[in-house]
């Protein structure tokens, strides 16, 4: 493990760095899912690569490998700073009634810093993670009938990239023997950009570009609790529940609308009379989640969550459109994780811990009376080391949508990665 | 111990294979998506043109490339009747002086393919003496200059003549000179005073090619390339003299446009002027990719009024400049061209997107934008447009392609 040192610093220096980047770079991701370019992009559960294995967000105490995102009361029980973040390969097969393709999608997650102020009492949490992302792009062939009554063919490259990022400091508090809560406030960043650039094959008609920017910040906070309880059932298993709560928050949001033409003789910036910058608020939605874990011993656990968020109250004055698509999203996930690594055996498959899930997601999308369902199958494995570090890698296979009213449905592969360090992986080992 | 190092080096290697497998993977850009997704559509507006005003011009018609000679009743521009003048120069070859009875040829230069009017190549023309002063580079189509045609003295006026039958294949012919001008150019030729060239540019007026009364076409010389040989009949030495001067004379009456058209020649004699503030300024809360000016040819009307042994000149190209100008005669010329039209079907089109993307988003005044045809070598050539009365297919028209959401 300790020869992965230098390239899981590198990833980590790399991914937080794109963290800050991701949004309106459209060098960096591309080819995500079609359903992003709608509102404000897709809703992002940040979880790791050995959670998504689960099919789960990770809301219970139930094993504390790694740290997590999900739940702020998560954060009393770290002994040690923990440093995670991750990274995520999705290959979308997308079919329509007319078309079919593929779009893959490089995306990179989160990073969490998870701080014990007093060791299994006090946690301190830094986070910058994205909450919604937009992340697709299609070349479409067009046709429009020019003066001459022949029609003209050009293509445009359409863009949707960004979303809405949140920047966390939080605080959870061990609460007796069996509970903790935690408290994180945020600020939401929303940097949304969708454009257009029209590529003409016939002269006379001169390449044009024009984007619309949607920026804007919101303090947003949530409230996490967990209760964790040890031989119920038997003397080696430990019951765990928890739940969180995201409070509804208003974007102060700018839309601005810019094009790209030629002004005497020279491509430049300009911006279109009754197409001004507008100011307006982007209501997100209030978000709970509650979830159950048993372990009944150290080898194995299990866990069912559930997550409600009320897309239906979503709003958006810049773009009112968007809207009337949204609809309550609904999710539940259940899975299991194994850890033959602790056993301490020699052999081969001895040495990692396996997971596996199933989730079903209602989506946040109602369109033409579809809602844009998804359903996941899950599984992983993780890389332990001897400093309580792993390396986590996630496969899943989605369903999503569906072909009817001519919407699309994307077969989705994803594999995931993410790095869970602790600082026990920057102590050098004394010698005996 | 050995064994816990094997299990440790296989979990790096996965762990390798693993990472390097979502590192190095490729990003691909969707292609599906197409009427999904919100995006523009290019749509079609037609403004209509209420306006076409015509502007005269006195064009410059001095040292053009081609220089036209003849006469021509063209049914719709009218009746051409145009000479070209020329004057050779006075430069002293190694000859020294030259007698009187030198031989004087003027090794003419003609384009022997592009003949306006009658294909017929009968027509004759003279070579006279002009009776006016003149100067290519300020000769304007509103100076009047005259040449003697009849017997002014003792001496005989005509200078020369010749037909097209004169020239060889490649547009030469050598045409002798003679009559009182040859004996009046010899002596400005032998003068060695320090003003000589002064006194020939101001007290000779030169020559000038002019059809015969009963001429049906019109020739274009080319002066340029056209000499004066000058040969000593005593040992045949030849001096051989370039021009110093050229212009073309031409007089247009009595043309009759089609019904509901506008005519315009390529002799920078009138243009078309609009003022496109209003419409740019309606057009500011537009997101249009393309603004075109559309003219419409009459052509049949072009290709109907000559006869079958009647050619012109094909039609100029149609040119938009920005005013406002000074010197109008001079700036359709040589000022910076802002659009020339594409022509497809009988239509001409120009783009003036520029224009009014300088309108909108820097205040360029376009109040003054001039349409004129172009290209005035010396050929002369027209297109006959419909005008805004005409109906609304044909009339003047301006299209822009606006980029709307489908929201």
């Amino acid at each position: 493990m300790k020869n992965l040192v230098f390239p899981i610093l590198l990833i980590v220096c790399l991914l937080s760095t794109n963290a800050n980047a991701q949004t309106g770079n459209s060098a960096e991701a591309r080819g995500g899912s079609i359903y992003s370019s709608i509102g404000v992009g897709y809703p992002v559960d940040v979880t790791s690569a050995g959670l998504k294995a689960q099919g789960i967000l990770g809301l219970t105490n139930i094993n504390r490998e790694t740290s997590s995102l999900a739940n702020p009361g998560l954060w009393a029980s770290t002994f040690y700073s923990q440093a995670s973040t991750g990274v995520q390969l999705t290959r979308a097969n997308v079919e329509n009634s007319a078309s079919s393709g593929t779009n893959v999608n490089l995306q990179t997650g989160y990073l969490h810093l998870l701080f014990p102020l007093k060791p299994g009492k006090i946690g301190m949490s830094v986070g910058m993670y994205p909450v919604t992302r937009a992340n697709f792009k299609s070349v479409n062939t067009k046709t429009f009938n020019s003066t001459a009554n022949t029609e003209l063919e050009y293509t445009n490259e359409v863009q949707s990239f960004g979303g809405i990022n949140k920047f966390e400091v939080g605080f959870a508090f061990k609460l007796g023997e069996n509970f903790s809560i935690g408290y994180a406030p945020s600020i939401a960043f929303l940097t949304l950009k969708n454009s257009e650039a029209l590529d003409f094959n016939v002269s006379g008609f001169a390449d044009h570009s024009q984007e619309i920017d949607y920026n804007g910040n919101a303090f947003a906070q949530r409230f996490g609790f967990t209760g964790t309880f040890k031989s119920i059932l038997r003397e080696t298993d430990t019951f765990s529940f928890g739940g969180t709560l995201n409070l509804p928050y208003t974007i102060d949001a700018k839309r601005t609308f810019s094009a790209i033409k030629n002004v005497r003789g020279a491509e430049q910036e300009v911006t279109i009379n009754g197409a001004e910058d507008q100011n307006g608020d982007i209501d997100m939605p209030m978000e709970a989640s509650f979830g159950l874990g048993y372990s009944p011993n150290n080898l194995f656990n299990l866990a069912v969550e559930a997550e409600l968020q009320k897309w239906s109250e979503f709003s958006n004055a810049l773009d009112p459109s968007s809207q009337k698509l949204m609809n309550d999203r609904k999710k539940i996930g259940f899975g299991g994780q194994y850890h033959p690594y602790r056993k301490n055996l020699d052999t081969f498959l001895s040495g990692f811990k396996y997971a596996a899930g199933i989730s079903y997601d209602t989506g946040h999308l109602n369109i033409l009376d579809q809602n844009i369902e998804t359903l996941w199958l899950n599984t992983g494995f993780g890389i332990p080391s001897k400093v309580a570090s792993f390396v986590d890698f996630s496969f899943q296979y989605g369903f999503r949508g569906t072909t009817d009213n001519n919407l699309f449905k994307e077969r989705i592969w994803t594999v995931g990665m993410s790095v869970n360090l602790t600082e026990l992986m920057f102590v050098r080992p004394k010698l005996r | 111990m050995i064994n816990k190092n094997k299990a440790a080096q296989s979990r790096q290697l996965v762990f390798s294979i693993l990472l390097s497998f979502i590192l190095l993977s490729c990003e691909e850009s969707g292609t599906v998506g197409a009427g999904f997704i919100n995006e523009s559509e290019i749509v079609a507006d037609t403004i209509m043109v209420s306006e076409l005003p015509i502007k005269s011009v006195d064009p410059y018609l001095g040292k053009l490339t081609y220089s036209a000679t003849g006469a021509f009743n063209d049914p719709i521009l009218g009746e051409v009747n145009a000479m070209a003048l020329f004057k050779p120069s006075i430069i002293q070859g190694d000859i020294g002086d030259l007698p009187m009875d030198t031989k004087a040829l003027l090794r003419l230069n003609i384009d022997i393919e592009n003949i306006y009017g009658r294909q017929d190549r009968e027509a004759r023309f003279k070579v006279l003496r002009v009776a006016d002063f003149w100067r290519g580079s300020a000769f304007k189509r509103s100076d009047e200059v005259s040449v003697v045609e009849s017997d002014g003295g003792p001496i005989e006026q005509q200078v020369g003549e010749f037909t097209l039958a004169d020239f060889d294949t490649t547009g030469f012919a050598e045409l002798e000179l003679s009559g009182n001008w040859k004996s009046d150019f010899i002596r400005f030729y032998n003068n060695d005073d320090a003003n000589r060239d002064s006194v020939y540019r101001h007290e000779d007026f030169g020559l000038a090619i002019v059809p015969e009364d009963d001429a049906n076409e019109i020739i274009y010389a080319r002066i340029s390339t056209s000499r004066l040989l000058l040969i000593d009949p005593a040992d045949e030495d030849t001096t051989t003299n370039i021009m110093l001067d050229w212009a073309t004379d031409i007089d247009i009456t009595g043309g009759t446009a089609p019904a509901n058209n506008v005519v315009l020649s390529n002799l920078y004699d009138q243009y078309l002027q609009f003022n496109f503030t209003d419409i740019a300024q309606n057009l500011d809360n537009n997101n249009f990719v393309r603004a075109e000016l559309v003219l419409t040819a009459n052509e049949n009307a072009l290709q109907n009024s000559l006869t079958e042994n009647e050619e012109r000149f094909e039609t100029p190209p149609f040119r938009i400049q920005l005013g406002p100008s000074s010197d109008i005669a001079y700036d359709l010329g040589f000022n910076t061209i802002s659009s020339t039209a594409s022509y497809d079907e009988g239509k001409y089109r120009f783009d003036i997107t520029e224009l009014f993307n300088a309108s909108i988003f820097a205040d360029t005044d376009i109040t003054e934008v001039y349409l004129y045809a172009g290209q005035n070598s010396g050929y002369l050539s027209f297109s006959s447009f419909f005008d805004v009365t005409a109906d609304a297919a044909n009339a003047p028209k301006i299209i822009i392609f606006n980029l709307e959401n489908e929201e």
